[in-house]
């Protein structure tokens, strides 16, 4: 049975830095939203690169979980939930979906939670340098039959040496290791993210005019305000059929897709649309993976089977 | 249904020993004695810490790979994708990484660059939570095969743990177990009778999330490990694995005896208690649990990466004839539990 998006949702709310505590409010508006009972989810994939005071283990996901008072204990006859963390920095939800997918197709999971976002490593309100915008992302994916799924992901990757883009130094933080880190933007990703999404568009066979009669939308990251603009111009793509996040949002890394998918859900552009192309790029790495809203041969315009907005 | 199997093992340890008696000499508690019979970690092997063959987790995963792929029938740029797992992701003295994953540079390194990549983190039942996804990706067709690697460098967790252990009941006492080592595994969809993987299953009893914590100290520069022992070895918290594994194992129309297993691997964490675990599954199944390999003695608690370094050490010893069925049992902070089933026939070392 084909795997449906069920609902999605961000928190960027002020009255926390902690990335644990976004995520998992995140992860119950999205249960809220779907109607989803928490005991119902399988398995839970932490897709944020920055923890809570830079934590190494558990995983990160095993804290939401505990939050969200998800498999708390286990007893034989009920759903066992499994939870873990996939790291791939800002591409980390994408490759999150596409693993989840393989765990759906299964018969023990019927319901994958996944979360994604970033805070800065101290939880500290104040902190203004922070590369990213803090935010905690949650998407409920769960089988449908009616639901088109996910397509093959395409991943576009450097093949040499790799300069890190997030990291701590703990010689250089002293006794500060819990309150700090690196995080630096090495290389546009424009040329990686347009070579990730043609592959994915000729795999689906989807072309300039399914973008330009609204059957398609392209969901772009933020790791610069005009990065939509451009992906559309490098692509050939009508300008409108890009989907990016508000600039007053800045750039909210690894969180981006869910941004995207809701604003363009709350703009309209997803009612009529038959395909959802899910984009991520970072340094010189990008993941694309289309989403097929309808698996109805000759479906027509109408609502995806989503129930979102934004917190 | 697609059936998968273990088709490559590499390992690599630092040669540098380093024993209980030396750390526990530094501790500044004193009176702490016989910590090798109450932990059964004699020994840990320590990676090179000079700075021009300084090995941090990023070398120990490189060189495991290596011995991985000499082992194997496929060349690098034949695998569909890498999945790295350690819980330290070290280049460099003192840097840990976040982004890009471990997994992309380890690929780049050792030219498998057509593969896919990405990191998981899941503590010590990373290795394990890997070869699950790679298992379930195989399955759905997504890939053919994979490679599965950790590298833990752990000891500046011990280090830190000597510099700071105060009392006896410091938090951090378990950390002195504590040893790095590198593994790698393929695994492929050409499983058969001889040589399959015929279930990981994997649990999160959340409730316990927070009573092992792996982070930076706030005393020194450092990474740290924090563990509240008490709460979270418990009966209570074993009979939940053990109720998984035999849900698991019914549900395959088997109990214990039925599955024939030769050898359990349990993770590497305290002799005492894994003997203990040993008799409570004993009492669980209503019948004697298979010999439990390990490697404790030698090289004590090497995170993620220790199911398989006690695979990869007694297949090297010629202890584990080909054919056998192995059952390995996950504990992890999390807490992670469950188990990976197999048999292996065609695994050198």
């Amino acid at each position: 049975m084909p795997t449906a998006i069920l609902s999605a949702a961000v928190h960027t709310d002020r009255d926390t830095g902690s990335y644990i505590e976004l995520a998992t409010r995140a992860a119950r508006t999205c249960l809220d939203r779907a109607r989803v009972d928490v005991d119902e989810v399988g398995m839970l994939v932490n897709a944020g690169v920055f923890r809570d005071n830079n934590l190494c283990e558990p995983a990160v996901a095993a804290i939401v979980q505990k939050r969200l008072g998800l498999g708390l204990d286990y007893r034989p006859g009920r759903v066992p939930a499994f939870s873990f963390d996939v790291m791939h920095g800002a591409a980390g939800l994408i490759h999150a979906i596409d693993v989840a997918e393989s765990f759906l197709l299964g018969p023990e999971v019927n319901y994958a939670l996944l979360v994604a976002g970033d805070a800065h490593p101290s939880t500290r309100r104040d902190i203004t340098d922070a590369l990213y915008t803090p935010s905690g992302a949650a998407i409920l994916l769960g089988k449908d039959a009616t639901a088109g799924g996910f397509g093959r992901l395409h991943t576009v990757e450097p093949t040499g040496p790799v300069e890190l883009s997030v990291w701590v130094d703990l010689d250089e933080a002293g006794t500060n290791g819990r309150a700090t880190g690196h995080a630096v933007i090495r290389d546009d990703p424009l040329p990686v993210a347009a070579a990730a999404v043609r592959a994915c568009l000729a795999d689906e066979g989807l072309t300039e005019s399914d973008f330009a009669e609204g059957r398609a939308v392209l969901l772009a990251p933020a790791p610069s305000r005009d990065f939509p603009a451009r992906l559309a111009s490098t692509l050939g793509l009508p300008r409108a059929a890009v989907a990016g996040i508000d600039p007053r949002t800045g750039d909210p890394y690894s969180a981006a897709p869910v941004h995207a998918y809701l604003a363009a859900q709350e703009s309209g552009r997803l009612t009529a649309a038959r395909t959802t192309v899910f984009l991520a790029a970072y340094d010189g790495s990008a993941a694309c993976l289309a989403y097929r809203h309808s698996s109805a041969v000759g479906a027509t315009a109408g609502s995806p089977p989503v129930r979102a907005g934004q917190s | 249904m697609r059936r998968t199997r273990f088709e490559s093992i590499g390992r690599y340890t630092p040669e540098t020993v380093r024993s209980t008696e030396e750390l526990v000499a530094a501790l500044a508690v004193p009176g702490v004695t016989n910590l090798d019979l109450v932990t059964g970690v004699k020994n840990r092997r320590v990676c090179d810490s000079h700075p021009q063959r300084y090995e941090s987790s990023f070398e120990l995963a490189e060189h495991a790979i290596a011995d991985c792929l000499r082992r194997s029938d496929y060349a690098a740029d034949e695998l569909d994708i890498i999945i790295s797992a350690s819980i330290t992701r070290t280049r460099g003295k003192g840097i840990h990484c976040g982004a890009p994953p471990f997994a992309l540079m380890l690929r780049n390194a050792v030219g498998a660059t057509l593969a896919r990549c990405l990191d998981v983190s899941n503590a010590c039942a990373g290795m394990v939570t890997g070869v699950l996804v790679l298992d379930r990706m195989i399955k759905a067709g997504v890939v053919r095969n994979g490679l599965v690697v950790s590298g833990e460098q752990l000891s500046p967790a011990a280090e830190t743990a000597v510099r700071e252990i105060s009392t006896r009941s410091d938090p951090q006492f378990s950390a002195l177990t504590l040893g790095d080592a590198g593994v790698a595994v393929v695994v492929d969809d050409r499983g058969d009778d001889d040589d399959e993987i015929h279930y990981v299953e994997l649990m999160t009893l959340a409730e316990g999330a927070e009573l092992c914590l792996g982070m930076p100290s706030n005393r020194s520069n450092g990474i740290a490990l924090y563990t509240d022992n008490r709460a979270m070895q418990t009966d209570t918290h074993y009979r939940q694995g053990l109720d998984r594994i035999a849900t698991v194992m019914a549900k395959a129309g088997n109990g214990l005896a039925r599955e024939n297993f030769d050898f359990c691997i349990y993770h590497q964490f305290s002799g005492p208690v894994i003997e203990y675990l040993h008799d409570l599954a004993g009492q669980r199944f209503g019948e004697p649990v298979p010999t439990a390999l390990n490697v404790l003695h030698d090289y004590g608690n090497t995170g993620s990466t220790s199911h398989f370094l006690v695979l990869h050490e007694h297949l090297r010893q010629q202890r584990i004839p080909k054919g056998s069925k192995i059952l390995m049992f996950s504990q992890a902070s999390g807490i992670v539990s469950g188990g990976l089933a197999t048999t292996i026939s065609r695994l050198e070392a």
